[in-house]
């Protein structure tokens, strides 16, 4: 059986899109950057508001790995 | 709205702008290029990354872990971001395609970010010294950017070319 190359293609392009929508939770990167978070972050690192979360960019979005 | 956030709106939306023009480059050429090859690979990549990322995250939260963390994450950036480009470069010799300029100005984009990972690999783990910090995390959304931009510009040049052509005919 041919298959169609393109067919795949476009079944690949799609079917990641739609994980990337599932997996990813977009956070604005604006609000990682609050001062006020940030300052209340280097008290309290282990607080759920300072969790590192992905922000649905390739190559980690420019983040650095948790220290 | 600032500079700033429409930056970080197109860095986390960019995936599904890169989707439509894709599948809108695709819908109207009907033809399994190199562009086709490298945008198809962005697409399927970027999630990979994303799940890759959330993975790491998990993990660090075990302090033990968080060395190792370091070393996966710069290294598994770097690393499938090259393989990216020589699958790509692969399937187009395979398939006798020629590289376009796009396609070898993306493939530059992702070779780049292979870079930049170990370079931040170095600064950050190795000489643990953090000059590149914040290059490293102005430059890879840049590039991200950057990388969105082409393929939405040169999908949406192409598209008005086909129909101008169409017309002149």
């Amino acid at each position: 059986m041919k298959v169609n190359k393109l067919a795949v293609l476009v079944a690949l392009a799609v079917s990641a899109s739609a994980a990337h929508a599932v997996v990813a939770k977009p956070k604005l990167v604006l609000e990682q950057k609050d001062k006020e978070v940030v300052e209340f972050c280097k008290l309290f690192p282990d607080a759920s508001i300072c969790k590192q979360d992905t922000d649905g960019a390739g190559n980690g979005g420019g983040k650095r790995p948790p220290e | 709205m600032d500079l700033d956030s429409i930056k970080d709106h197109i860095q986390q939306y960019g995936l599904y702008i890169q989707l439509i023009a894709c599948l809108a480059y695709i819908w109207r050429f009907k033809t399994a290029d190199a562009f086709v090859y490298m945008c198809v690979g962005i697409l399927v990549l970027t999630p990979l990354h994303v799940v890759y990322e959330t993975k790491l995250l998990a993990l660090s939260e075990n302090e033990e872990m968080r060395s190792l963390v370091r070393n996966l994450w710069y290294f598994g950036f770097a690393v499938t971001d090259i393989m990216l480009v020589a699958i790509v470069v692969h399937l187009t010799k395979k398939g006798k395609v020629q590289l376009d300029y796009p396609t070898k100005a993306l493939m530059a984009s992702f070779l780049l970010m292979a870079v930049i990972q170990f370079a931040g690999y170095v600064d950050q783990v190795v000489t643990n010294t953090d000059y590149l910090a914040n290059f490293y995390m102005t430059s890879i959304p840049v590039i991200n950017i950057g990388v969105t931009i082409i393929i939405a510009s040169f999908s949406a040049g192409a598209f008005v070319a086909s129909f101008v052509n169409d017309d002149l005919r």
